[in-house]
């Protein structure tokens, strides 16, 4: 919940449910665009239209709000409707494409058939699902594809390539998406001083390949 | 004069865009002092329509309601109470961070 305060009054807000939601990214895809455009006149026409939406309340009555309570409400409702970070949205960072069967609004029709399929959920079950269950749940939807296909792949033929070199079959994983990937962290490498006495004599060999002699 | 609707607040902040302080110092902070930079850098550079074309936007009339009507004196107190009304360094804050 929430608290913003236009033209006078005081609106308290709840976060919207998934159907509401995803008219509320269609908005904020739209007002990227026109800020990309640089019209100030859409881009003021977008943040009436989503604010209205919100507060449940005519467009008519925020035409002559304040700018800054305007830009304020947007901020609020924003904040409160940002979705919890977790890897599945954290990890793919190239550019969606267009597909051929997309159309406008096809997205909430992905999400009930989605939890449909899935869960046997009624389209009333779905609306009403909060952003963040729902993207938790995909995750997890997809969790489970991911390691039923790698089931599939580990008791095929295709997981033991041949390898001429040592002539035998190697075990080869399916590869799984970025997001399932556990990620390597290094650290800084600190530098350590040794004592002259304490270094190693002889022939040594270094990380490169390369030899030196110490005496 | 009451405060700006956002598309209008954002066709101010075009109008005198050229014309803010870029460095914000702390004698800059105090808006009246801001206010006087960008009338001096008006002045200075001859956009006498960028002053009128703001101060009738923030008026909501037109300029030559402006010129036929107020005196100097009249016009730049309105000029001073409209940009304080619609804050203006809230505002080129808000304009450069949003990137409208």
């Amino acid at each position: 919940m929430a608290e913003l305060h236009l033209k006078g009054k005081t609106y308290t807000i709840a976060r919207l449910k998934l159907r509401k939601w995803l008219d509320f990214e269609k908005s904020q895809e739209a007002i990227t665009k026109t800020v990309e455009d640089k019209n100030a006149e859409e881009y003021a026409r977008h943040l009436y239209i989503l604010i209205s939406t919100v507060l449940n309340i005519p467009i008519e009555g925020l035409l002559d709000a304040p700018w800054y309570e305007t830009s304020e409400a947007y901020v609020v409702i924003t904040n409160l409707n940002r979705v919890k970070e977790i890897p599945l949205l954290k990890s793919d960072p190239s550019k969606p494409t267009k597909i051929p069967w997309e159309y406008d609004g096809r997205s909430w029709f992905w999400w009930v058939n989605l939890f449909a399929k899935n869960y046997g959920w009624t389209q009333t079950v779905v609306e009403d699902l909060d952003i963040d269950d729902a993207v938790s749940l995909l995750q997890e939807i997809l969790v489970g594809e991911q390691l039923d296909k790698e089931w599939q792949w580990d008791i095929s033929e295709i997981a033991y390539p041949y390898n001429t070199t040592t002539k035998k079959s190697e075990y080869k994983p399916l590869p799984r998406p970025a997001w399932m990937e556990e990620r390597k962290v290094f650290l800084p490498a600190t530098k350590v001083k040794f004592r002259k006495s304490s270094l190693p004599i002889g022939r040594i060999i270094g990380e490169s390949g390369n030899e030196r002699i110490v005496d | 004069m009451s405060a700006l609707s956002i598309d209008k607040a954002i066709k101010l902040y075009h109008l005198l865009e050229f014309f803010l302080p870029v460095k914000v110092d702390k004698e800059m902070s105090v808006v009246l002092n801001y206010i006087s930079e960008i009338v001096y850098n008006i002045r200075v550079t001859n956009n006498h329509k960028v002053y009128l074309e703001a101060l009738a936007l923030m008026q909501d009339t037109t300029i030559d309601v402006i010129i036929e009507t107020y005196t100097p004196e009249q016009s730049l107190s309105e000029f001073s109470i409209g940009l304080q009304e619609n804050q203006i360094l809230a505002l080129k804050e808000f304009c450069t961070r949003v990137g409208i």
